[in-house]
């Protein structure tokens, strides 16, 4: 059986009395494309690090494909691809000095094409890849960021918050690249955001973290089949019976012309109880991705 | 390892070329100084301008143009350059982690032990370019400088003095790779190492002067490093250079478990 793309057991990190991350189990499948939601400060960053080895546990194991990060470091490094948050640079070096640089420290090859076909992906001329770092900005490092992730083809990529800084043309290539990613099975992705809608383009399963513990893990169809409509019922005629209880509907308001109600969670026994009543109209809107995960990070952390 | 090593090479070459034209200068400065003493017939009178406490060191130094062209070898700002240089280079895998570059190289199946094992390498391989920089100008200045009479320094003294240079400040290099093992800014590093640095020259420096002091004026590198004794035969070179063989070796142990410890 092939061992998880990614794998945590119990993994928890205290810096001091500060919670990084506590308990938190997880497993991410090979080839799948997984989004590690969170705000600042909850967790992400600190799990990324533990995955690379450069912050070492309290206690709880992780694994990246069947390699523990800690004691088996390198041969779990070595199918990693990884961008970091804070894209560091050498601000003496070129671009291209820079990728010529990075590909000679990895144990995978960087090929030719491959790195030619990724400067094309992101825009980045040969022009640009003369200049040196210190001239370049925010948004080419994080190019040549991505970049060097991508060019060796690692089955395990690690973007922590992949597009922040990146116009939207070249969110829609990150967008485009994962695809193909995804498409090859072979690929699995594990990339940290607080950007939703990022995560609702790119991602099929997400883990949602608050104040270092994974309150969630969703794909995201499970998502939105979980995820609460705004129900409007209007009556032909004023209704004086109570709304009744269902589990997963919420009143939000109610009087003899109207009922509001929030409803997670098949439509079923609510339409069945509105029988026999003069209803005239149903209306329904489903909430939007980020409401749903804003209103579960809510619900989880109460 | 040859790549990392190239690319912290890279980055070190500017100030390296920059520190050691200072210290060929001041080679070529100090025999043309001693040159034009010597051709006066004034050597020997400098020394009897020494205060009695720096006899045992640049007085013994300045009672020949031999001696007095050594003085580049251990005069307390050309050593403490070299030392603070040394301590610069070392202080590296704590620019790597406060810059992020950490991130970036240890992502990829490197051991961390090699980012220290990098550091070591140029830190040592700078100083040993340094001194034999210095040692290639006092020859070139001799060659062109010295006054046909003159007699030069002994290579052997010469050797012995670039040998206790390199490894007082092989010493605090060490020293200072251990400090960046445990700290998150090459500045931290850089900063604590040169105090220390300065105050233990210091309590070396006090110890000469002030015999209750000159005990723990042992526990300096800057003891088992005097020039006058050198020139004068005088030196135990070969337990000075022990000792700070082993100080050094202790500071590059602590470096490497701390490092292989520590969240980065």
């Amino acid at each position: 059986m092939t061992p998880a793309a990614i794998s945590t057991r119990a993994l928890t990190k205290y810096y001091g009395a500060v919670i990084g991350v506590e308990d938190l189990s997880l497993e991410v499948q090979q080839g799948e494309v997984f989004g590690f939601l969170g705000a600042n400060g909850a967790g992400k960053t600190t799990t990324i690090r533990m995955l690379l080895d450069l912050v070492r546990p309290t206690s709880g194991t992780a694994s990246v494909a069947g390699h523990d990060c800690q004691r088996n470091g390198l041969e779990a490094r070595a199918q990693i691809g990884y961008l970091p948050g804070e894209m560091p640079v050498y601000p003496e070096l070129t671009g291209a000095g820079y990728l010529s640089f990075l590909a000679s420290i990895g144990s995978r090859p960087a090929s030719r094409a491959r790195i030619e076909f990724l400067l094309r992906r992101f825009d980045v001329s040969d022009l640009d890849l003369r200049r040196r770092m210190r001239d370049y900005s925010h948004g080419m490092k994080r190019k040549l960021g991505l970049i060097q992730a991508l060019m060796t083809e690692a089955p395990v990529l690690i973007l922590d918050e992949p597009t922040s800084g990146l116009d939207p043309l070249m969110i829609e290539a990150f967008g485009e690249t994962i695809d193909e990613l995804r498409r090859t099975g072979t690929t699995t992705v594990f990339m940290s955001s607080h950007i939703l809608s990022e995560i609702d383009r790119v991602c099929e399963r997400i883990g949602l973290v608050r104040h270092g513990h994974l309150v969630a893990v969703r794909t995201l169809a499970e998502l939105r089949t979980e995820s609460a409509r705004r129900i409007t019922v209007t009556f032909a005629a004023p209704v004086c019976t109570d709304v009744p209880a269902i589990p997963g509907v919420v009143v939000i308001a109610r009087d003899p012309q109207r009922w509001v109600l929030d409803i997670a969670g098949p439509l079923g026994e609510l339409l069945s109880s509105l029988n026999g009543l003069p209803v005239s109209d149903i209306t329904m809107t489903a909430f939007t991705l980020d409401e749903t995960i804003l209103r579960m990070l809510g619900a989880e952390s109460r | 390892m040859i790549a990392l090593i190239r690319r912290s090479l890279g980055r070190t070459a500017r100030p390296l070329i920059a520190v050691a034209l200072v210290l060929c200068g001041f080679q070529l400065a100090l025999i043309a100084a001693a040159s034009s003493i010597a051709a006066d017939g004034n050597v020997g009178g400098l020394a009897r301008l020494v205060p009695g406490f720096l006899q045992p060191s640049l007085g013994l130094a300045l009672l020949s143009f031999a001696g007095m062209t050594t003085i580049g070898f251990f005069d307390a700002i050309i050593v403490m350059l070299v030392v603070l240089f040394a301590i610069h280079l070392a202080a590296e895998p704590a620019g790597d982690i406060e810059a992020g570059l950490v991130d970036l190289l240890l992502a990829r199946p490197l051991p961390r032990a090699w980012l220290v094992t990098r550091s070591v390498f140029v830190m040592m391989s700078s100083t040993v370019a340094l001194v034999l920089v210095m040692t290639a100008a006092l020859w070139v200045g001799l060659s062109w400088l010295a006054p046909t009479q003159a007699s030069w320094p002994e290579p052997r003294v010469v050797v012995k003095m670039g040998a206790h240079l390199m490894l007082v400040a092989w010493c605090f290099g060490a020293w200072s790779l251990a400090a960046s093992a445990w700290v998150r800014r090459r500045g931290t590093a850089v900063g604590i190492v040169a105090i220390v640095g300065v105050a233990l020259y210091l309590i070396d420096f006090v110890g000469m002067l002030w015999r209750p002091l000159a005990r723990v004026a042992k526990l300096s590198p800057f003891y088992y490093f005097h020039g006058g004794e050198i020139i004068s035969g005088t030196a135990n070179t070969a337990q000075d250079l022990a000792v700070l063989g082993s100080i050094a070796a202790a500071g590059f142990a602590i470096a490497y478990w701390r490092f292989s410890q520590r969240d980065l």
